[in-house]
Order: C-alpha cells, then sequence, then structure tokens
C-alpha cells in the first residue's frame, strides 16, 4: 500500500537493458523477427523462446502480465511488498515452466499464471503474519474540508474489513469476479473449481457482505 | 444455473442472476445477458432486485485500486531477473571444467560406488544374495567330478570325488547334505 517503504529498485545494467526491451516494440525482440515492425509476439511464442533460455523474452512477457498479477496479489493479500515478492516467485515458475508449456490454445497464459498468484497468496496468507508498518492506519486529514472524504475512507475501510472476513475462497472469488474482473470460468479455472462452484461461492459472498455492511447501509441508506 | 437455454427469464432468474453477479448487467454472463435486460424493461419487480444489488456494488466499488507504478513492475521484473542470474551461477561455475578433470580419479570412483550403496543398500544386498545363491546352486548341481590331486596329495594315491545326491528338484538340493569321499586308489 505504502510504496515509500518500498526499497529502491535496484537494476543491474542487463537487467535494465532487458527490461528496456521489453518496454519497446523496436526491442531487440522485435527488431529480431523477420518484417522488424510486426506486433509483438504472443504469449505462446514467448513462452517458446523463454524455454529456450531467452532472457528478452522473459522480461516481454512479465512486463506484460505483472502489473495485473500484482494488482491481483495484493488484493488478495492487502499488502504491496508481499504482492510484489509472490509475484516475482511466480515469474520464476515461468521460466523454469515455459518448457511444460503446450500451446494448444485451449488454456490462456495469464488464467495460468494468475492460478500460480492465487496459489502462491493462499500460502502466505497461512504463514504468521508480521505487523509490519502496513498495518499501522494512515493519520486522519485534519482539515475540515476532508469531512466527507474521511467518511468515504471510513467506509471503504469497513468493506475492506468486510471482505477481509469472508472465508478464503469466497474471499477469492469475489477478488477474481468483481475486482479483476474475470468470468466465472476463468475463476473456476483460476480456483480449480467449477462454474457452478466458483457462482455458489459468489452469492454466499455477496449474502455475507450484506448482512456485514447492514450497518454501512443504515447510516450511509446506500443499501 | 449454467446449463439452460436463457431465451426468456423471469424474475426468479433474475434474483439468482443479481446474487450471484451483482446489479451491473455488464457483469452478468453473456448467455443471459440480454433475456435478463429486457425482463427488466418489463418487470418493476426484477427492476427494483437489480437496483438492491448495485447498491451493494456501489459500497464494494469503494475500495481502492492498488497502485501499480512501473517503477514497482520494473523492480519486480529485474528482481526475478536477477534471480534467474543466481540461479545460473552455479551451473556457469560448474561449466569450464578441464578436459582432465572430467576423468575420475580412483577416489572419486570409491565415492560413487559408496554413495550408489548409500542409496541403493536394499537393491545391492538383493543382488549380492542372488549371485551368491545362484554361485551355490551352481556348484552343488556339477557333475560328479574326479579332481586331481596335488601332487604331494598324489603321492598318497587317493582322488577326491564330490558326491552328488541323486535329486534333481531345487529345494532337495539345498537341503541334501553334501559329503567329500576321498578315494584310496
Amino acid at each position: 500500500m505504502d510504496e515509500s517503504v518500498q526499497p529502491e529498485p535496484r537494476i543491474g545494467a542487463a537487467s535494465a537493458a532487458d527490461i528496456a526491451a521489453s518496454r519497446t516494440r523496436s526491442g531487440a525482440l522485435s527488431a529480431s523477427i523477420p518484417g522488424g515492425s510486426l506486433p509483438e509476439p504472443g504469449d505462446d511464442a514467448l513462452l517458446a523462446r523463454i524455454a529456450q533460455g531467452d532472457r528478452q523474452a522473459f522480461a516481454l512477457l512479465a512486463a506484460r502480465h505483472a502489473p495485473k498479477a500484482m494488482k491481483l496479489a495484493q488484493r488478495i493479500l492487502g499488502n504491496a511488498a508481499d504482492a510484489d515478492e509472490v509475484v516475482q516467485e511466480a515469474l520464476l515458475r515461468v521460466w523454469t515452466g515455459a518448457k511444460n508449456w503446450i500451446p494448444d490454445g485451449r488454456a490462456r497464459f495469464s488464467t495460468w499464471l494468475h492460478r500460480v498468484v492465487v496459489n502462491l497468496c493462499v500460502d502466505r496468507r497461512r504463514r504468521p503474519a508480521f505487523a509490519g508498518l502496513e498495518g499501522i492506519p494512515e493519520p486522519p486529514d485534519p482539515t475540515p474540508s476532508a469531512v466527507n472524504v474521511m467518511a468515504r475512507q471510513q467506509t471503504a475501510k469497513l468493506v475492506s474489513q468486510a471482505l477481509a472476513e469472508l472465508p478464503e475462497r469466497q474471499r477469492l472469488a469475489v477478488t477474481l469476479c468483481y475486482y479483476e474482473e474475470r468470468s466465472a470460468a476463468d475463476a473456476a479455472q483460476i480456483l480449480s473449481l467449477s462454474v457452478s462452484a466458483v457462482e455458489s461461492l459468489l452469492a454466499r459472498a455477496r449474502r455475507a457482505l450484506r448482512a456485514r455492511l447492514s450497518g454501512v447501509v443504515q447510516d450511509t441508506g446506500e443499501v | 444455473m449454467a446449463d439452460r437455454e436463457w431465451s426468456t427469464v423471469d424474475v426468479e432468474d433474475i434474483a439468482a442472476l443479481t446474487a450471484v453477479y451483482g446489479g451491473n448487467p455488464a457483469r452478468w454472463p453473456a448467455d443471459r445477458r440480454a433475456a435478463a435486460v429486457r425482463a427488466l424493461a418489463a418487470d418493476g419487480e426484477a427492476h427494483e432486485l437489480v437496483v438492491n444489488e448495485a447498491r451493494l456494488d456501489a459500497l464494494l466499488s469503494l475500495v481502492a485500486e492498488p497502485e501499480i507504478s512501473a517503477t514497482r513492475v520494473d523492480s519486480v521484473v529485474a528482481g526475478a531477473l536477477a534471480r534467474l542470474d543466481a540461479m545460473a551461477v552455479p551451473a556457469a561455475k560448474a561449466a569450464p571444467r578441464r578436459l582432465d578433470t572430467f576423468l575420475p580419479s580412483p577416489f572419486d570412483v570409491v565415492r560413487a560406488a559408496l554413495s550408489w550403496l548409500s542409496v541403493r543398500a536394499p537393491q545391492a544386498g538383493w543382488l549380492a544374495g542372488a549371485t551368491a545363491a545362484g554361485i551355490m546352486v551352481g556348484v552343488m548341481t556339477m557333475p560328479a567330478a574326479t579332481l586331481p590331486m596335488s601332487e604331494t596329495v598324489a603321492q598318497t594315491a587317493g582322488t577326491v570325488e564330490t558326491a552328488q545326491a541323486d535329486v534333481t528338484d531345487m529345494p532337495s538340493l539345498l537341503f541334501t547334505s553334501y559329503t567329500v569321499e576321498t578315494h584310496a586308489r
């Protein structure tokens, strides 16, 4: 959450070059493709190159998918530093697992990556929690004009708390389908469940959230 | 909920749909969205259901979206690349061996054998036992033979014969006692 506590990124020359190449279509990767200005290679093509040890392909694929994976991990973990570590670990699994990827068109790489991220997040949440700086609430803004903002923040905090109190699988289903805007079918693949099981989790989660937020309903009149 | 045709939906269908996916039609599954939206326009009760669920959606949307800056993404990707380098270092150190170091020293052979035995001790035990049993059976089933004696013994004008039992089945071979007879010439 608080990015000010994040260490400054230490990017070595080679890594910076890899990332720079991954950021531009005219990078070495695209240039090495016949035709030069062709669209960026797809995930399957990049995975084939990663399987052969191509670091630039890895950097390109990682830069392409890391933002969404980080967002998902942070939503599940509620902590930027942990989310970054989880995604880094998931990216390493991409490197080691690329040779096993079968580009048959049935599975999407992003779905696979998100499944890895979700599993790593679940593992991490089961570890004893460390009460770091992330848990300390920010001091309230004392200016009177911020009253509405504060009320909104307070409501958001209650909603976050209600989400955090959901059983794990319900919370994962809500995160994937509501916040990540995944379809129930995608979420089912990521969670290794059937679509009807995901729909059941969503229904129970919404019921529980409505019950937990009933006080907010009465105060704000929103629900 | 997924295994039916959704050409028409009623209020109960809308209730089930919104209980799962909320009040925003954009989140509803495509196969039932059009029919559900048509039902909304025609049914006030269905419309009310959707409005109620949309209020819960509005509360959920108050939760701030995590900010993922480009700097953070770069940091994560660079960290992953650095860890790849770290994983590659041991392999790189092992790679440039000189040719003569590929020839195993006697010490390496002994160490490898011990290591093999430590892992495969049970299998090795069976193998050794099977070999010993094979040798024993071979010796016991050997046809009767007259063994020439050494010169000094020969002076005593004797021969040593193995006496073979008159049995052919394996259990008998294993448990029949054998005698070595010395015959004086």
